[in-house]
């Protein structure tokens, strides 16, 4: 399968905040860890209601955390 | 590995393994055999033991994981979100195209074999269930077990799709 068009800063933020574990940012955001392992690696794009949910435990806008690559 | 590929993958070799052992003795018997005679009534029986166990093997193992996974990953690794909602719709409509195609292809089998035994060839003398299957005539028993190879077939989809979306990505 090809890796989605979306990329994300969410590796970084996650350390920038406390090196924040995958698992502590999935039960912020109501997902399991596979998921947000799968959405760092670029192997899913998040639904707009969980990348807001991600944005928001980093303090963040959706486009400081997704970037839209083509 | 996520709580829903192991189950996934569970589901597939419990599949497998009860689709390899009806068919693999239905298909094998003589083509004379009576599907509906008592005989195949306590294959039936046969059939619905070794189904159970198989199933109550695979949730003793996928118990015994779990234990161990909660034990890693805490309390919610059984959890399923919008990934797991969304790879399991996509397995679902794969699925749906292997039943559609494969009640389609029996469809065609039934037609061409009328056709054929009508106007073509000389039917070859089947000695097992599945010559049958392909040389004809199908009796209604014959056909059921057709559907429910298929049935088998979309369930193997379903299982086997998921876990490709999920080691994949998708």
């Amino acid at each position: 399968m090809p890796p989605t068009a979306i990329t994300n800063h969410i590796r970084r933020l996650r350390f920038e905040h406390g090196e924040m574990t995958q698992q502590h940012l999935a039960d912020k955001v109501g997902a399991t860890r596979q998921t947000i392992i799968a959405i760092e690696s670029g192997k899913y794009a998040p639904s707009l209601e969980l990348a807001f949910r991600i944005a928001r435990v980093f303090g963040s806008g959706v486009e400081d955390v997704f970037v839209y690559a083509l | 590995m996520s709580e829903q590929e192991r189950v996934s993958w569970v589901a597939l070799v419990v599949n497998l393994l009860i689709g390899y052992w009806y068919f693999g003795r239905v298909f094998s018997l003589p083509a004379s055999a009576d599907l509906f005679g008592p005989g195949m009534a306590a294959f039936a029986i046969r059939l619905i033991i070794f189904a159970v166990s198989v199933t109550i093997v695979g949730e003793v193992v996928l118990r015994v994981v779990q234990k161990r996974t909660r034990r890693g990953e805490g309390v919610d690794a059984t959890a399923r979100d919008e990934r797991d909602v969304l790879i399991s719709l996509k397995a679902s409509r794969n699925a749906y195209g292997v039943l559609a195609a494969a009640v389609i292809v029996v469809l065609v089998q039934i037609a061409l074999l009328a056709w054929a035994q009508r106007f073509l060839w000389r039917r070859p003398e089947p000695e097992t269930v599945l010559d049958l299957m392909v040389t004809g005539p199908l009796a209604p028993m014959h056909l059921a077990q057709l559907l429910l190879l298929a049935l088998t077939l979309a369930a193997i989809t379903v299982y086997a799709s998921r876990i490709v979306y999920y080691r994949k990505g998708h």
